[in-house]
């Protein structure tokens, strides 16, 4: 729970950061600004960014607030947060999101029929399948029913 | 009228009709079912297939298809943690822990029931109330729709779990997200970096398969072990009368919200699910347990859902103003059938509004059958193994989300939303905000920037209509009631608020 508290109390300082960011440069580098007429287009942006601004410096203030009556110490949190205990658990989505972008780069340079059957078998070896029957058969399967369904069925050409 | 009213329940009982109410209805509730595939996006693709048929076939197909999907996006939701559709956002709050408790059958069960009765209450008033609550949405402006936003967005506070400050933070992130695209008033590229494709802003059903179902995927990757996923298979739905009784107010107050949601055009069904959710949980005796699996959570966020069936085709019908997205694309298909929706369709071709009446009648009949079916059909998914049922989930959200547009960034687009989705989830950020936000944003700027330009810059304007007063002084309770609850909870607990 301590370690939450001060994970969120971070994430909070991360947003006020973040807002800053839109508010003194994305918004003025990729938002026009009106004319005398009506409101100006980046009100609306910079409302939302105001918010999360606000929002953020809570959850920090409140996050200090709890950690401060909670049974943890700075020191032991940090030293847990240091070591990275939560890296193993991020190595599988990790893959998955090359798995993806490995995906949509080849269905756009290489076609349907070059890019789902090899994503399909990559993300099912992913996902922890072993058995060579299903890692030969779905793969073929699966995209071709697909390319019926959609090219012929739905009418929504993948080629 | 007799008359009228007999020849079209002769015309709407001939066989085609009537299978064509059952096509249509399969055929939207597949659509809605899969995740990312949309049940707009099967309206749009059948409506050649009708150009061939009679007016009344043609709407007993769509009209089908349009309940189906209304109401399968819950399936997908209670038992994969994804929604079908954007309103189905709401069902996946208690659907899929109650699912996770072994409840699936009583989740499809409620689901499948509030769905009926939702669209029959709402068909009920679309029958005999069309022209006055057309009547009413014609009184709605600028400064009533900006104020009606305003309200909506206190449903944050309801769908924000145990972190009251995360929920605003994922509606400010929902908010940002919706700017992107062509400013409404002066058509000035906001955030699009440049690039012509962002022109348009980020569509919404990328961000829902982003946010949901791929950051499920990469859930699912963490602790990879090629098992079934962890839900008992569902045979069927359900649900004891006494439990669907007992869910009975929350059901109907649901379908009110829906039906005068769903009249107001532009808002559709994703406001109306969450606004009937939020009600639930505020007016219910155990809102504890809303976040945990309570059935009254699922049965609200359904009945909200499909009853703005009935209340978006009350524009559509009596004014010729589409409701929501679909039925703009409905509206589409009346045109394409040479009939123009509005108050000549109540005198040209009375018979066949009558007759589509009855189809909407016939199809409440229908809508069980189909869904049963389909839970079977569906509630299999458990006896595939994760590592068979996952991929193929992403391969269908990729070709889904490409043949919505064939834009290749809309895929980058989804896979930066399954990451944001996925670090808001490891944080304990709730997604349904941001999608709240991201939905209510372009409706409230553009409707609070035409009102300042109607009132000259005068913010009177959303108190002096009265309308608009009214919402905006609810807004102010809802608001002034959250604070004190979340103050009350933060000297109470440990539990920031």
């Amino acid at each position: 729970m301590a370690f939450n508290y001060l994970r969120d109390c971070v994430v909070g300082l991360i947003l006020v950061a973040a807002s800053l960011f839109i508010y003194f440069y994305l918004t003025p580098e990729y938002v026009a600004e009106g004319s005398s007429l009506g409101m100006s287009p980046r009100f609306f942006p910079n409302l939302g960014a105001f918010v999360i601004a606000v929002m953020g410096l809570s959850l920090s203030i409140v996050s200090i607030i709890f950690f401060s009556r909670s049974e943890g110490s700075w020191s032991a949190e940090l030293k847990r947060a240091v070591r990275l205990e939560f890296i193993p658990v991020l190595k599988g989505p990790l893959l998955t999101v090359l798995a993806f972008s490995f995906l949509f780069f080849t269905f756009e340079y290489y076609g349907y029929i070059f890019s789902i059957p090899p994503s399909l078998l990559l993300l099912m070896l992913l996902f922890g399948q072993r058995g060579w029957t299903k890692l030969i058969v779905v793969p073929l399967v699966v995209p071709a029913i697909l390319f019926v369904l959609f090219n012929y069925g739905l009418n929504m050409p993948l080629d | 009228m007799i008359n009228d009213l007999y020849s079209a329940l002769m015309m709407i009982l001939e066989v085609e009709n009537i299978i064509g109410i059952l096509f249509g209805l399969s055929f939207g509730v597949l659509m809605g079912a899969i995740p990312g595939l949309t049940g707009t996006m099967g309206i749009a693709l059948i409506i050649p297939l009708t150009y061939s048929l009679n007016p009344i076939t043609a709407f007993s197909i769509l009209l089908g298809a349009y309940k189906g999907c209304l109401y399968s996006g819950s399936i997908p939701a209670i038992l994969l943690n994804t929604p079908g559709t954007p309103a189905a956002a709401a069902t996946v709050l208690d659907g899929y822990p109650l699912a996770q408790k072994g409840m699936a059958s009583k989740a499809m069960g409620i689901a499948l029931w509030a769905s009926v009765i939702g669209d029959a209450i709402s068909t009920v008033v679309l029958i005999f109330g069309a022209v006055l609550l057309a009547q009413l949405s014609t009184k709605f402006g600028p400064a009533e729709y900006a104020t009606l936003v305003l309200f909506s967005l206190t449903i944050v506070a309801g769908v924000s779990g145990n972190s009251l400050i995360k929920g605003v933070i994922a509606a400010g992130l929902g908010f940002l997200f919706g700017t992107v695209g062509l400013d409404p008033m002066m058509a000035t590229p906001r955030y699009t970096f440049g690039m012509v494709t962002m022109m348009n802003g980020i569509s919404m059903m990328v961000m829902l398969i982003g946010l949901f179902a791929v950051s499920e995927i990469f859930l699912q990757t963490e602790n990879i072990k090629n098992g079934v996923i962890n839900l008992v298979k569902v045979t069927s739905a359900k649900i004891s009368f006494s439990e669907l009784k007992s869910c009975g107010r929350t059901i109907f107050r649901s379908s009110i919200i829906g039906i005068v949601l769903g009249a107001i055009p532009g808002l559709g069904g994703t406001p109306a699910a969450f606004l009937s959710y939020s009600e639930a949980k505020r007016k219910s005796k155990n809102p504890e347990e809303f976040g945990k699996g309570s059935l009254e959570g699922v049965a609200a966020a359904e009945a909200g859902n499909n009853a703005t069936c009935g209340g978006a085709l009350i524009p559509l019908l009596a004014l010729g103003v589409p409701g929501d997205v679909t039925t703009a694309v409905l509206l589409g298909a009346f045109l394409i059938h040479g009939l123009a929706p509005g108050p000549a369709l109540f005198i040209e071709n009375i018979d066949i509004v009558y007759a589509i009446f009855f189809a909407l009648l016939i199809a409440i009949f229908m809508l069980p059958i189909v869904g049963m079916a389909a839970i079977r059909v569906f509630g299999s998914i458990a006896k595939i193994p994760k590592s068979v049922l996952y991929p193929v989930i992403a391969i269908l959200c990729t070709l889904g989300v490409y043949g919505f547009n064939s834009s290749f960034s809309d895929l980058w687009l989804m896979l930066l939303f399954g990451v944001v989705g996925y670090v808001m989830r490891k944080l304990d950020f709730p997604l349904a905000p941001l999608l709240i936000g991201f939905v209510l944003e372009p409706i409230g700027e553009r409707s609070v920037r035409q009102a300042l330009t109607i009132s000259d810059g005068d913010f009177s304007i959303f108190v002096t209509h009265p309308i608009s007063a009214v919402f905006f002084g609810l807004s102010l309770i809802s608001v002034l009631f959250i604070s004190f609850k979340a103050l009350k909870r933060y000297r109470k607990t440990a539990v920031p608020a």
